[in-house]
């Protein structure tokens, strides 16, 4: 298997190793931890799930495993921030739970945090603000 | 060719936060700490003095609007000091804060291809664009809607092509302001101010996209290139903006003490010959004063020179910092508004204006006495009535105390 990470209606800002994305499909806000980022960046659709692990490895310097690996693909598979088809969707979701992340990566967790975008009130005047914003 | 006079250009600046409320001192410490790695030392040695009311605290860095940039600063410089529960309250803010930024920044993103694609040149004010390039990204600074500059010549066409892409004129009762135009977006729920002017007209000479060539730069926002104000453009823009908001809102400050803490050197004599051809220098100089006197800003000495010699510039902002974080109510504010233009002929603009918009029926009007539509004009005879009840108390206790003592022109 190799992922690939959605880059089309997304909007992504990175801040102090966590990634920001927001989804204009569905209007979600996704917060990846540094792992979790990393392993989403990696997600070029040409490296293996050793591969990415690898490349994890190096650029955190911490010992995360396969293991984590497949369960950060899951969790970024659940938020539909991967290119992947229904079946191989399905496939990394069930494959693994969190319950088997090494005790390694275990204090990343939460890997993703979502939250829903409310739309902002239409403001109640369209009049620009008065000289000293006096509402008048 | 102007000398670019850096930065690092400074006068020696009294410790004055002695007697500040302690809540204030750390909140303004602590956003300071985000953006000048300098600034750590002092937010550890308040938070290590102990006793913060967090509770009153967070309440104020949300009211200011800092809550996001603090939450970063803290994360980064004192996490040992800030109850964990503190830290993660306020980490549940910026991320419910970054997800409306998120927002924005994408609707901003879309609308500057949308003109692009029409061949209209935009240029991004405040919003995202100055988040990101002032502290880094996009979600470390607090808004609600988004400002685009584009040429007058273009107007027309700009607002055709925000009717295509969804947006509609958000309804007003009252009269239209002529500079800007504000859109919202009911699908997303954004809203947008275009403006063909970077400022009112009753807040100096009017200053169109076409005045700003060679003053724009491009920042990332969402690793996007966004076209906005180049530094020492944003250093007039800042500082007349907070004027025009009284400098209610420590978040203004918070920018421009920010934009001078920013390594590159910024460009002071164009800023200043700039805020003297807008006929804004009073207002650049208060806000210079302000964040040099909270913040220790490195404002350059002939900078400082020229304020303290213009004894009104030391005068309004010393009434400011004294009262920061209070509101001005209404009438101070119009007083201050007055009080800041560097001309009487610009002062006439601001009565003119405020009387302009207090002949015209307003929102308020509707809310405060529902009418029917029919006979909706019968608000205009309620109305004067209605802003005498509001405001001619506060009017009068002005009138009576204080006899306006800092219209004093410019020296």
């Amino acid at each position: 298997m190799k992922p690939l990470a959605r880059n089309e209606q997304i909007t992504v800002e990175q801040v102090r190793g966590e990634t920001l994305v927001y989804d204009l499909r569905n209007r979600k806000a996704h917060c990846l931890n540094a792992a979790v980022s990393a392993v989403w960046r990696a997600c070029d659709g040409q490296t293996s799930i050793q591969g990415i692990a690898e490349h994890v490895r190096r650029e955190l310097d911490r010992p995360l495993d396969e293991a984590f690996v497949e369960t950060a693909l899951a969790e970024l598979s659940r938020a539909g921030l991967l290119e992947t088809g229904p079946e191989e969707a399905g496939r990394v979701r069930s494959h693994l739970t969190r319950r088997q992340v090494s005790a390694g990566a275990a204090i990343l967790l939460p890997l993703i945090a979502t939250i829903a975008v409310p739309k902002p009130a239409a403001a109640a005047s369209g009049a620009a603000p008065n000289p000293g914003g006096v509402p008048l | 060719m102007p000398t670019a006079i850096t930065s690092k250009m400074r006068v020696p600046v009294p410790d004055d936060t002695a007697g500040r409320e302690p809540l204030l001192d750390l909140l303004l410490a602590s956003a300071a700490a985000a953006y000048c790695p300098k600034r750590t030392a002092r937010v550890r040695a308040l938070l290590a003095a102990g006793g913060t009311d967090w509770d009153r605290w967070t309440a104020l860095a949300r009211r200011e609007g800092l809550a996001p940039l603090v939450s970063m600063s803290l994360a980064d410089t004192a996490p040992d000091l800030v109850p964990t529960q503190v830290r993660e309250e306020l980490r549940r803010e910026w991320f419910a804060s970054s997800t409306q930024c998120l927002a924005l920044a994408a609707e901003l993103i879309r609308a500057l291809a949308d003109l692009r694609h029409t061949g209209i040149a935009a240029v991004a004010l405040k919003g995202p664009a100055l988040s990101a390039q002032l502290y880094g990204s996009c979600t470390l600074r607090q808004y609600d809607d988004l400002d685009l500059l584009v040429s007058r010549r273009h107007w027309a066409r700009a607002i055709q092509v925000f009717f295509s892409a969804g947006y509609r004129p958000v309804e007003h009762l009252g009269r239209s302001p002529g500079h800007e135009l504000r859109l919202h977006n009911p699908d997303t729920g954004a809203i947008l101010d275009l403006h063909r002017l970077l400022m009112p007209p009753w807040c100096g000479s009017p200053c169109a996209i076409e005045d700003l060539e060679g003053r724009t730069e491009e920042v990332l926002v969402c690793e996007t290139p966004v076209e906005t104000l180049e530094p020492s453009e944003l250093l007039v823009f800042l500082c007349v903006h907070a004027a025009k908001h009284s400098w209610m809102g420590l978040k203004w400050l918070v920018d421009i003490d920010a934009l001078l803490c920013r390594p590159q050197g910024l460009d002071w004599d164009y800023a200043l010959r700039e805020a003297i051809r807008r006929h804004c220098r009073r207002r650049l100089l208060v806000s210079l004063v302000l964040v040099r006197e909270i913040f220790g800003a490195p404002v350059p000495d002939r900078v400082s020179q020229a304020a303290a010699a213009d004894a009104a510039v030391m005068a309004l902002a010393d009434e400011v910092r004294h009262r920061l974080p209070a509101a001005f109510h209404s009438v101070e504010r119009i007083r201050l508004q007055m009080s800041v233009q560097d001309r009487w002929r610009d002062r006439l603009r601001v009565l003119q204006e405020l009387f302009a918009v207090a002949g015209s029926v307003t929102e308020a009007d509707r809310q405060s006495l529902p009418l029917p539509a029919p006979i909706y004009s019968l608000h205009s005879l309620t109305r004067p009535f209605r802003l005498l009840w509001r405001y001619g108390p506060q009017l009068a206790r002005q009138m009576t105390l204080r006899s306006f003592p800092l219209l004093r022109p410019r020296p």
